[in-house]
């Protein structure tokens, strides 16, 4: 290794820990986005570490280190949700923790989340369709480490993407017989992508099927190269984590595992019968597409939860330009051109690098490993593609965004991206390096290349840069705060027998981030539409009868009745609080957030 | 990719031959660690100690088993991710069998590690009488 890669390599160290140390310190306990209470310093510094990192990668030496920077760099890219928010960013994940929790907290559920039921075909559906899988995960690393599950599933994923991710990314590249710096870009580019960056910094089910998803992706492509068993194993083994961690990505890996099998036959079968192979072929594509819609469509054999039809109906109202929009570039033809083209740069390049390579690899067998990984490349953008299309055009109740099939896309496209962008900068290099010329002593073609290494530098950079400031969103809803936390914290510990809290929503998902979802010991109603009821009586004539009802439902010998400023107006919570204390509740003599959290309680005698 | 191995590869060897089943021993004792940690709440220094021995052997026994053409960092981050599998598939089939405490859990480490060790024996063994 030269003197100047350790220099960068122990600067970007350097950065590295700061960057992280900045977002530490950014750390808020009332806070609506990571962007809210950011060091200033923070986005300088991440940019002079993306700069770092881009001229590293271009440089033909220390593949290892640089993969291993990579891998630290998309670490510090996904983790900004962990760090920076209290509780990790409200929604699915924190639903999640909540379940996890349950199933840690006591050991009073056993056989898994949903797995009590009666109906034999329901609980295993429960045991693959609900979060377990996670849940397991997060479980045993937490009682391994002596760790609380709260930490270990908020920073799951952010690791396991920031290590797993690129490094796939790397050896699917190589595998596609792409030289080792495009290989490492291709890992760099992991941060490019913000649905990549968005994804990985959750800890959801989808966003663990994502990796495995990946791995499947890069066993496919290693079992059409080498033809060996051994990949065909772990294309299978991964296929099935990926289908225990989410049904979505699961799926999606046994159309990619169809796709293979049916190109392994078409290049073998392709010189004799060829119009045979084409039809086989054909027929398995349509397949690997179908398995998608198809398998939501007959969801509601399995679980009443879901109404998923086909339906023309997203499409009444439409003009035609809105239509052929909405099919090229999907729910982007809403968003700002500039998140559009963010969002879009990244798969568009994998695309015309994918394109090229077809065009190009025609007779060429050790171009991008073979006709036929780039023709598995294309045919699973295809299928990404068309089942996005489906889902966001022709179906209605779908139970998650269509705009997690995009993800597969990415996820497809990630090498050829890596590749194109190589490729362009390669084909600039080779104009600059043809200039012949001098003027009063000055070589243009110095001039030029120095002009052209700054100007990919700060493209590339700004590029990874704003993928990653538009990955996580610029407005949001109150995160759940510290002292939301604080205080249920403290009624956990404060408690001997079994309570009940009347609060908000959010007081019951910060509830069940500590004792559980539904927990009968410690019960949080608003988890509950009857729950939710009862808050709203109590918000309008806060009074012991309804904390009564309340301890009903569990049996408890305690109540609680917590109210949250922030979630109400200031006048509203002013007004709540005095109307429980002129009805007799007792006020607890701790508060939260400086008095933004107060707590009536009330015990049964 | 040239193969630096800063003396890790070296290490990396010595655990994959296991001879007389000391790193298998070293696997194990990790998880009577871990199943103390858990029992006693000793500490997570303790915890991770142990944690980061069952994952480094565990890894390179899987990495050198399964993945023994690419070079060091790949085998090894690959017997991680593999470890990883085999650790989330045994948790979730013990979750819903019986739970996952304490004993439970110890149950799953205990499997996968027997599970690295034969893995990296059975192997190992066959490559052996490849060459052969």
């Amino acid at each position: 290794m030269s003197k100047r890669l350790v220099f960068g390599g122990l600067v970007f160290l350097f950065l590295v820990f700061f960057s992280l140390y900045l977002l530490v310190i950014s750390r808020a306990g009332e806070t609506h986005t990571v962007w809210e209470f950011m060091n200033p310093l923070f986005m300088p510094v991440f940019l002079a570490l993306t700069l770092i990192l881009a001229a590293m990668v271009f440089s033909p030496e220390g593949v290892r280190v640089k993969l291993v920077f990579v891998m630290l760099y998309c670490f510090v890219s996904v983790s900004f949700f962990a760090v920076v928010f209290p509780a990790g960013t409200l929604g699915s994940q924190q639903s999640v923790l909540g379940i996890t929790q349950r199933l840690f907290f006591d050991g009073s559920v056993l056989h898994g989340w949903g797995g009590n039921v009666g109906d034999v075909f329901l609980r295993a559906y429960n045991w693959l369709s609900k979060p377990n899988f996670q849940s397991a995960f997060t479980m045993v690393f937490a009682r391994m480490f002596g760790v609380d599950v709260f930490w270990v599933h908020l920073f799951l994923l952010p690791v396991l993407w920031g290590v797993f991710v690129p490094l796939i990314a790397f050896l699917v590249a190589r595998t596609l017989k792409l030289s080792d710096r495009v290989a490492v870009l291709s890992g760099f580019f992991a941060s490019a992508f913000p649905l990549l960056v968005f994804s990985g910094s959750i800890s959801v089910p989808s966003s663990l099927g994502y990796v495995f998803f990946f791995g499947t992706l890069l066993f496919c492509l290693r079992y059409l190269v080498s033809g060996r068993s051994a990949a065909l194993w772990w294309m299978v083994v991964l296929a099935f984590a990926s289908f225990v961690s989410h049904f979505l990505t699961g799926i999606l890996s046994v159309g990619f595992i169809v796709l293979v099998l049916a190109l392994r036959r078409y290049e073998r079968e392709k010189a004799g019968s060829g119009f045979v192979a084409r039809y086989f072929l054909a027929v398995s594509f349509v397949v690997a597409v179908s398995l998608l819609p198809l398998a939501l469509r007959f969801l509601q054999l399995v679980s009443v939860e879901f109404e998923v039809d086909f339906s023309l109906s997203n499409l009444q109202g439409l003009s035609v330009p809105e239509v052929v929009g909405l099919f090229f570039f999907g729910e982007y033809v809403n968003y700002s051109p500039w998140y559009a083209l963010i969002n879009l740069a990244g798969p568009l390049l994998g695309l015309a690098g994918v394109v090229y390579a077809l065009l190009v690899s025609r007779g060429r067998d050790s171009f991008f490993g073979g006709r036929g990984v780039v023709l598995f490349l294309f045919l699973g953008f295809l299928v990404t593609f068309v089942d996005y299309t489906v889902l966001n055009m022709f179906m209605v109740n779908v139970p998650f965004s269509p705009r997690r099939v995009w993800v597969f896309m990415d996820l497809t496209l990630l090498p050829s991206a890596a590749f194109a962008v190589f490729g362009m900068v390669g084909f600039a290099w080779n104009k600059v390096s043809g200039v012949n010329v001098k003027l009063s002593g000055f070589s243009v073609r110095r001039v030029l290349s120095g002009g052209l290494g700054v100007l990919m530098l700060i493209l590339l950079g700004g590029w990874i840069v704003a993928s990653v400031f538009s990955a996580y969103p610029s407005f949001g809803p109150l995160q759940i705060t510290s002292y939301e936390l604080d205080a249920v914290r403290y009624l956990e510990t404060a408690s001997t027998g079994n309570y009940v809290v009347i609060g908000d929503q959010f007081v019951s998902l910060a509830g069940a981030m500590v004792v559980g979802v539904a927990n009968p010991r410690a019960f949080y109603v608003s988890s509950s539409a009857f729950g939710l009821e009862l808050f709203n009586e109590m918000k309008a004539n806060p009074s012991v009868d309804v904390m009564v009802v309340a301890m009903s439902y569990t049996n408890a010998s305690v109540a609680y009745f917590v109210v949250d400023k922030p979630r109400l107006d200031a006048g509203e919570f002013d007004r709540v609080v005095s109307a429980a204390l002129n009805n007799g509740l007792q006020m607890l003599p701790v508060s939260f957030g400086d008095g933004k959290v107060v707590i009536f309680r009330y015990e049964r005698l | 990719m040239r193969d630096q191995g800063f003396g890790f590869e070296s290490l990396e060897k010595l655990i994959a031959r296991d001879s007389k089943f000391s790193f298998t021993m070293v696997l194990f004792v990790a998880v009577l660690v871990i199943f103390l940690n858990g029992v006693l709440s000793l500490s997570f220094v303790v915890g991770v100690f142990a944690s980061v021995f069952y994952f480094f052997v565990g890894a390179a026994f899987l990495g050198r088993a399964f993945f023994g053409d690419e070079v060091l960092l790949v085998r090894f981050l690959f017997g991680g991710l593999v470890l990883l599998v085999f650790l989330g598939l045994v948790g979730w089939v013990v979750m819903i069998v019986n739970g996952l405490d304490v004993w439970m859990v110890t149950l799953a480490l205990f499997v996968v590690a027997v599970g690295c060790s034969l893995s990296n024996r059975v192997v190992r063994r066959r490559v052996r009488r490849e060459v052969a």
